[in-house]
């Protein structure tokens, strides 16, 4: 085939020309022997849409059913915005697993205690008058927990064993910052030590597991 | 970023055999691509072999697994630490999958177990698709050409090592997988001349859509029009490519510019399987009244060869490593710094060219591999924002002149094509789009 519009050889499959849409005449093509190299037919794949707009559409309207629902019964809003904060902990702890697929672990856990702490210290702040009670236990309370359910799994999935040193790192980063606040305000500082202190035990065991990859773990994450 | 000292247990052997980390960093010209990446690109290309027979995907595999320890850093996957990404080798290296969806689809990165590239066959195609971080071309198509003949002599062909490919009897070399870029480096080098902007082309592109275009040429015909004009053959089709763009759009009259990657490799005498390329943009400023092809060609003959010279190379490559070793640089943490990497390569980079033009050269390859493969292939993803990007390869006397696209207009195609027909150059085209198979 050829396209005499552009003079130039097409394959034998061609109807049209591609470059310009002319008709393909049967003309013996000028470049003998060649083959057409066929593609696969192509499937177009449009963006795949986040369904976080869906989720947030749903939550709004939940929100605002409690939110009215409240006003009616109670002529006040206080109850229904526990729902508006709990609503989000209960989709991240009981439901989001369910969506998750071969994410570690450890990711979850982390990702988790995220949102309890902030919505620790939201609570603390609205219920509490300030920060001070979720610095000192909520937050440093919860951080412990997710290092050890982390350390635990470093035995259950020992292939993924390294990923848990940037959570731990972070775990102890949280810790120490709490109890230093904790320190300088002279709260009770039992919980931030112990998030502190457990989860650099936690590092250091990991280091003796594994001593090469958590060295090449460290100097690849936090070289400048 | 200096290659780390840490090396893994698994792969032990002779005690002074290089052995890569298992955690490398990015060689400087990598930097840009993690940040450059969007959703729906990630700065991929494609280079393949079109083989005489379909490929045979189980004995593909194979060969896909013997290779592994010869190429190290590619049988990586991108990470992301506090300040720069790095690569880590992976464990999942099953990547061996029949073409999916369209050309360079978009590669998973950062959140995988397996490499930041895949092989890919599909009839008679038989090719690799790069993520840019990875490698350049050159390196790519060590790496392809090594496959191949992993792949025909499970078939049972005897493939000699006549040194145009990397054996797979050797063991990889330090200098194979350093960064050569921070080897070239000098200090206190003058600073590359500033650049002037370039026309743009507009046309509508279409997310998650790539089309191909191939030119098939023989280089016999292509060298006697370009000899008696005394330029060489990527300048003739450099010149034919800014000609093509602007019988495009004649109203146009800001400079435009053809950006062209040149190999260092040749220039500092070093084999590279990272990145070890540079660009430079050529171009020309259309005139009032009419611009003709030899205007064009008087404005950028010798100018690619002026461009590579070694001294410019080394200040263009000192630049870039010294404003990655700028200390403000290298502690700002990834996530300000990816975003501000991005910027910068639109303002500084992108906006500088319209296209580019890469000519991979003539493919070596001992003749009886060449016996199984009837032509090559590259096709460049080409830059986020990059309309149109043209890939050059020769192999058996014949020329593969690609254009790739995330758009289904193909007037430059056409123009570039009907050029070189008009000059009594024979010319074959396929394209990627199958709707010219069929009555509209
Ligand atoms: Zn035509």
């Amino acid at each position: 085939m050829r396209c005499r519009s552009c003079n130039i050889d097409l394959g034998e499959e061609y109807v049209r020309c591609p470059l310009c849409g002319e008709k393909a005449s049967p003309d013996e093509p000028v470049l003998s022997g060649l083959r057409t190299a066929e593609y696969p037919d192509i499937k177009y794949r449009k963006n795949p849409k986040s369904a976080f707009l869906i989720y947030v559409i749903i939550y709004a309207i939940l929100c605002s059913a409690a939110i009215v629902a409240d006003l009616i019964i109670n002529r006040r809003v206080s109850d229904s915005l526990w729902a508006v904060f709990l609503l989000p902990c209960v989709w991240a702890i009981l439901f989001r697993p369910l969506f998750i697929h071969k994410l570690y672990i450890g990711s979850y856990i982390m990702q988790d205690a995220i949102y309890i702490s902030v919505f620790m210290l939201w609570c603390a702040k609205s219920y509490m008058r300030d920060f001070s009670y979720a610095i000192y236990s909520g937050v440093p309370m919860i951080c412990t927990i997710s290092a050890v359910l982390i350390f635990v799994g470093i035995f259950l999935f020992p292939e993924k064993r390294v990923t848990a040193l940037s959570y731990f790192i972070a775990l102890f980063v949280i810790g120490l910052i709490t109890l230093i606040i904790s320190l300088a305000c002279g709260y009770n500082c039992v919980l931030p030590a112990a998030c502190t202190v457990s989860s650099n035990l936690f590092i250091t065991v990991l280091a003796m597991l594994e001593p090469n990859e958590v060295r090449g773990e460290l100097i690849a994450r936090f070289r400048a | 970023m200096e290659i780390t000292e840490e090396k893994t247990s698994a792969q032990n052997g002779v005690e002074n055999d290089y052995v890569l980390p298992r955690r490398f960093p990015l060689d400087n010209a990598a930097t840009i691509y993690p940040a450059a990446r969007t959703n729906t690109y990630a700065c991929t290309y494609r280079i393949c072999f079109i083989m005489k027979e379909d490929v045979d995907p189980d004995i593909l595999r194979q060969a896909a697994k013997d290779i592994i320890p010869r190429f190290p850093t590619f049988f990586a996957q991108l990470r992301a630490g506090l300040f720069w990404y790095y690569f880590e080798q992976t464990s999942d290296n099953d990547i061996v999958v029949e073409e999916p969806y369209y050309p360079c689809y978009r590669l998973k990165l950062l959140d995988s177990d397996k490499p930041a590239f895949r092989i890919i066959y599909y009839k008679r195609r038989l090719g690799v698709e790069v993520f840019h971080a990875l490698g350049d071309g050159s390196s790519s198509i060590n790496m392809l050409k090594t496959l191949v003949a992993r792949y025909l002599t499970l078939k049972g062909e005897n493939i000699p090592d006549d040194g145009s490919f990397p054996s797979l009897d050797d063991k990889p070399t330090e200098d194979e997988h350093a960064d050569m870029f921070q080897r070239v480096y000098e200090k206190r080098l003058g600073k590359p001349e500033k650049e002037t902007s370039s026309y743009q082309y507009k046309a509508k592109t279409i997310p998650n859509y790539f089309q191909a275009v191939h030119g098939i040429v023989p280089v016999s015909d292509i060298k006697a029009v370009s000899k008696p004009m005394g330029i060489t053959l990527t300048e003739f089709l450099v010149a034919n490519l800014l000609y093509a763009i602007y019988l495009n759009d004649p109203e146009n009259r800001k400079e435009i510019k053809v950006s062209v990657p040149i190999n260092l490799r040749p220039i500092f005498g070093v084999e590279s399987l990272r990145n070890f390329s540079l660009f430079t943009n050529v171009g020309f400023v259309p005139k009032d009244g009419e611009t003709t092809f030899d205007d064009i060609v008087a404005s950028i003959k010798g100018k690619i060869k002026e461009n590579a010279q070694r001294e410019n190379m080394k200040k263009a490559v000192s630049r870039n490593v010294g404003s990655a070793r700028n200390p403000l640089l290298r502690f700002t943490p990834n996530v300000i710094k990816r975003p501000l990497l991005k910027a910068c390569y639109h303002l500084a980079g992108q906006s500088k060219f319209m296209c580019s033009l890469t000519n991979l050269g003539i493919c070596e390859m001992p003749q009886e591999m060449l016996d199984h493969i009837d032509r090559m292939e590259v096709l460049l993803g080409g830059a986020p924002k990059e309309t149109l990007a043209c890939a050059v390869t020769c192999l058996n006397d014949m020329l593969n002149i690609s254009f790739t696209g995330t758009t289904k207009e193909v007037s430059i195609q056409k123009n570039f094509f009907r050029l070189l027909s008009s000059n009594g150059i024979r010319v074959r085209v396929e394209s990627s789009n199958k709707e010219s198979w069929e009555d509209k």
